[in-house]
């Protein structure tokens, strides 16, 4: 049952997180705490060699990254184990929650389903760009303020889809933020808190109020 | 009545902090700013290695199966990692049906964990699972509860399946069958001129929550360290070490990271609370690799995750007479609570006899092992939401038979304040204002101007029909139960940290401990205040986080740190203003003198006389037969299209018997949250699917398993609470998080039937599916 669902995505991403860990497992020395697993370590090394990896360049939050990446590599693996920037949440991996949404070039993508290879050379934007990008800023303080957030997880993909609407359409209506916004699931049932901190920062960013 | 309970806190006219609408949540900026570190996100570096082993299951494909072989030997021999159930100390059986963390001869759910792999990779890990072979010989298996009662049936365990055991922490080992009797149930219904008899049932869930739950574990110098997702820190550490015999200081649990994030938790409302055959297994996979594990599940494994929201069927029957009384009360429910569970309908049960006064009433519950999930487990209440889906829908029911309006008849039988106490045991409620809180909230929904009677809508407009309805809420939540411990430091420098086995399951706690911490010290803002939840290196154990019970037990153990505080701080003060220690009070960011308010000190030059940090520790225990419950009442009004099927929520109102609200903000929110999140998820949406042929789990994703969305979202949602000073705490305060769901199904359901001419749901969810058999049971009648 699992086999049958899954196997061409499987294909499509097999070794994206092998890779990413192995990049920065090469960078280390040998850790002693690992030495009991040589044949592990060996493993490894032998598919390193399998496949060839890529040298990109994203400009991520405004900053240069070079990042080794492989073909099958997600946005969101690299963001999240290459670059560290945990902000960026996987809460499904199959692009059903919109936990994983950050911008790419302005456009709201699921960065679970994207391929790292396809960020070569655009620009992204996360959570952590908050100093970075005004309108996200302009969310987060309202985020605060309308207490739209409670356990937080599905929260920076709400609160990227969020900053897309408000680059896009400056004064929406609740029915255009509702539409916007209705890919990014949230179990605490935040949704009406997060409609009145959109309205605070649009206000807010049209210049009607502090 | 007997004598009110004693004041244990702080209760004042006015607080700085509690209950103070302007406070915001303390760590909501670090969580969308990608600051702070949920477990499911920790990389090596968080916790000072340099990769991990990370680990997965391969799971059973059949919900009943011996297994014949299982073969490793292609996994190890491409150099992962393997833990089997022969890797685990035999001695060691867990849970209410004792067994081994990994099965040794026999799988009795679908996707019941077999072989623990790991390697260095999460794809890699997917591969090593391939490589595992495992043969089976599956077995006949049963779903339902009643069929697994036959005699015929597929045994699940050998002694048959109705499950035995079952603790609860308050009143100590559940028998299989609990019965509860008295009064005379057959005079009842001989006396009542109405009988409704019914079978109303709910469905199996699964939480869902956004982070699965996640687990890092390593060994270092022979002391075994988790970062932990979870709700019960300090009791699963204590499992942990009973299950390896090791000493339990040589286990360390930590929720949080440290430093400026604190302790995070992607929400957990019961799914990250008790099971220990992950802790278990992800311990001896790091014992045996000699790395730090990650067993971080993916979506698939986290629905399939042993622990869901289990099924009651309830088969009712209640009397009444036509002036509105009621008369008698009986209900048999059957709980399934999936392979491994315990005995479970102690909550459900409770609910029934405590939220109304009949005096004849029999009631039972029938708890049964099948093979539909691993673990019967709470989801924001362990129980109450499926008894009051039950009960207030018969209830409803009952009411439209004796022809007495729905809010009369509850108003009638409902307890009341002379009556607060448990009619089987006698213990007496801490505090009571659940018929304030139902009067409060039916005035602000204008219940009067909206119902229009029994199958009449409150608005029709072309294919739009409107239709009201009211549930009851009374569960036992908020209790103070033991153990209730904490301590709060204080630095020269006047900063102040509060330690709290409790956690923060996403709800708000943080920031209630926060507030009361501050509260207590005369502070009147937050900025000074941290609070450091859940790690056993450091906290001592205050319970589990669950049942709403921790904001009342944080707030008991801060008034009676504040206390010790007092005793060692207040001398030194005293000396320096030349009073006595006893002349002394916090306030205002000051330490002043009760007899003349100018003369004292701010806080940071109290804090500065001190020459290292002080920490005062809090224990407090309850008195005997004192019991906790909550009340309220919820009221829906629906807006139903009978040409799509779709249903909208129009308006909600909440009312609660609260206690003294401690975050403002925060219990708003939850009020919303509950309602949007869990309330009309289970009431329309959730529910766990399985093929009833293959057994198969046909929605183990976000995508087959409806959840609502924003879309969803109603247009009007408000509370009344009904504050006042419950004795048993340290500000008034009881507690929240479970009662906001609690109610919200049969609320919905009865607004539903009254939109549409009367028919009944009884059961959940209701789909539109549903909506559309009522539409045409309306049509056959001509009603419609």
């Amino acid at each position: 049952m699992r086999k049958g669902a899954s196997v061409s995505r499987r294909d499509f991403i097999k070794l994206s997180a092998t890779m990413s860990t192995l990049v920065s497992v090469a960078a280390v020395a040998r850790p002693s705490n690992v030495a009991a697993q040589p044949n592990v370590l060996q493993k490894e090394a032998g598919l390193q060699d399998a496949f060839g990896a890529r040298m990109i360049k994203m400009r991520v939050n405004g900053k240069e990254y070079n990042a080794m990446v492989y073909p099958r590599d997600t946005l969101v693996n690299v963001l999240r184990e290459q670059l560290g920037l945990i902000g960026t949440k996987r809460p499904c991996n199959r692009g059903e929650c919109g936990g994983c949404t950050v911008l790419v070039n302005n456009m709201p993508i699921l960065s679970c389903t994207y391929l790292a290879i396809r960020a070569d050379g655009k620009e992204i934007l996360t959570v952590e760009g908050r100093n970075y990008d005004n309108v996200l800023k302009t969310l987060q303080d309202a985020w605060v303020e309308a207490d739209a957030s409670q356990c937080g997880y599905c929260q920076p993909g709400q609160l990227m889809s969020a900053t897309a609407l408000l680059k896009r359409n400056p004064n929406p209506s609740v029915d255009e933020i509702k539409l916007a916004m209705s890919g990014n699931l949230c179990r605490c049932g935040t949704y009406m808190n997060i409609i009145e901190a959109i309205q605070i920062a649009a206000k807010r960013l049209r210049g009607g109020g502090s | 009545m007997s004598e009110p309970l004693p004041v244990v806190g702080i209760k004042k006219d006015r607080y700085a902090l509690v209950g103070n609408k302007s406070v915001i949540r303390v760590d909501t900026m670090d969580k969308i700013t990608g600051k702070a570190v949920y477990t499911y996100d920790i990389n090596p570096s968080h916790v000072g290695e340099s990769r991990f082993v990370y680990m997965g299951y391969v799971r059973s494909p059949y919900p009943h199966a011996v297994i014949k072989n299982i073969d490793t030997s292609r996994a190890e021999a491409r150099g992962y990692a393997v833990v089997t159930a022969k890797d685990l100390p035999r001695y060691a059986l867990i849970g209410a049906r004792p067994h081994t963390p990994l099965p040794l001869d026999r799988v009795r759910y679908i996707g019941e964990p077999v072989v623990a792999v790991g390697a260095l990779s999460p794809n890699e890990v997917e591969d090593a699972v391939e490589l595992v072979k495992v043969e089976y010989e599956p077995l006949p298996f049963v779903f339902d509860p009643e069929e697994a009662l036959k005699p015929d049936a597929p045994k699940i365990w050998p002694d048959g399946n109705v499950a035995g055991g079952g603790f609860n922490p308050e009143t100590g080992p559940v028998p299989p069958t609990i019965t509860i009797r008295y009064g005379d149930i057959e005079a009842g219904f001989r006396e009542a001129d109405e009988i409704v008899e019914t079978v109303i049932e709910t469905q199996a869930e699964q939480h869902y929550e956004m982070e699965p739950r996640a687990l890092v574990a390593y060994w270092r110098a022979g002391k075994l360290y988790f970062r932990y997702s979870g709700q019960f820190a300090h009791s699963a550490q204590t499992a942990v070490a009973n299950y390896f015999r090791i000493p339990v200081s040589d286990v360390v649990f930590s929720t949080s990271l440290g430093g400026e994030s604190g302790h995070v938790l992607g929400m957990a409302l019961g799914n990250k609370s008790a099971p220990i055959e992950d802790l278990i297994v992800v311990a001896t996979m790091a014992r045996k690799t000699g790395a730090a594990v990650k067993y971080g599940p993916t979506r698939f494994d986290n629905a399939l995750a042993p622990h869901q929201r289990f099924p009651i069927r309830g088969y009712v029957k209640f009397g009444g007479k036509r002036d509105g009384t009621f008369t008698a009360m009986q209900a048999r429910l059957v709980v399934n609570v999936g392979a491994y569970g315990g005995s479970q309908g102690s909550d459900a049960v409770s609910d029934f006899y405590h939220a109304y006064t009949v005096p004849n009433v029999f009631l039972e519950a029938v708890s049964v092992n099948t093979n539909i999930f691993g673990f019967s487990g709470p989801m924001r209440d362990v129980g109450e939401s499926q008894g009051h889906f039950i009960l207030e829908v018969a209830i409803d029911m009952l009411a439209e038979k004796l022809g007495v309006d729905p809010v009369e008849f509850r108003l009638k039988n409902m307890r009341t304040k002379d009556k607060a106490v448990d009619p089987v045991t006698g213990n007496r409620y801490t505090g009571f204002g659940m018929p304030e809180a139902f009067i409060g909230a039916l005035e602000k929904f204008r219940w009067k101007q909206r119902w229009k009677g029994w199958g009449v809508p409150s608005a029709v407009n072309g294919t739009k029909r409107r239709g009201v309805g009211v549930s009851l809420l009374n569960a036992a939540k908020g209790a103070a139960s033991p153990p209730i411990t904490g301590q709060i430091e204080v630095t020269p420098e006047g900063k102040v940290t509060f330690y709290t086995g409790l956690t923060d399951h996403g709800a708000g706690g943080r920031t209630s401990y926060a507030i009361m911490t501050a509260e207590a010290l005369g502070l009147t803002s937050l900025e000074n205040v941290k609070v450091v939840s859940s790690d056993t290196s450091v906290t001592t154990d205050s319970g589990v986080t669950a049942g709403s019970r921790s904001t009342r037990v944080a707030g008991l153990a801060i008034v009676k740190a504040v206390e010790d505080l007092k005793r060692q701080w207040f001398p030194i003060i005293a000396q320096k203003l030349g009073v006595k220690p006893e002349d002394l009070e916090f306030g205002d960011n000051r330490v002043y003198v009760k007899s003349d308010p100018s003369k004292g000190l701010s806080f940071k030059e109290a804090a500065a006389l001190l020459k290292a940090p002080i920490k005062g520790f809090g224990t407090f225990t309850l008195p005997p037969r004192i019991v906790s419950r909550v009340g309220g009442v919820k009221f829906v009004e629906v807006e139903v299209d009978v040409e799509t099927g779709e249903v909208h929520i129009l308006e909600y109102v909440s009312g609660m018997d609260i206690g003294r609200v401690i975050f403002w903000k925060g219990a708003e929110s939850q009020v919303r949250g509950g309602f949007i999140g869990m309330g009309m998820g289970e009431t329309m949406f959730q529910e766990l699917v399985r093929d009833p042929i293959t057994g198969g789990s046909l929605n183990p994703n976000f995508h087959d398993f409806k959840i609502p969305t924003i879309m969803e979202t109603p247009d009007k949602i408000d509370y009344y609470w009904e504050e006042y000073h419950d004795p048993i705490s340290g500000f008034g305060e009881k507690g929240i998080g479970e009662n906001v769901l609690t109610g919200v199904s049969p609320a919905i359901a009865n607004a539903l039937s009254n939109a549409l001419g009367g028919y009944r749901f009884r059961k959940l969810p209701i789909t539109k599916k549903d909506i559309m058999d009522a539409v045409a049971w309306m049509r056959r009648r001509g009603i419609l």
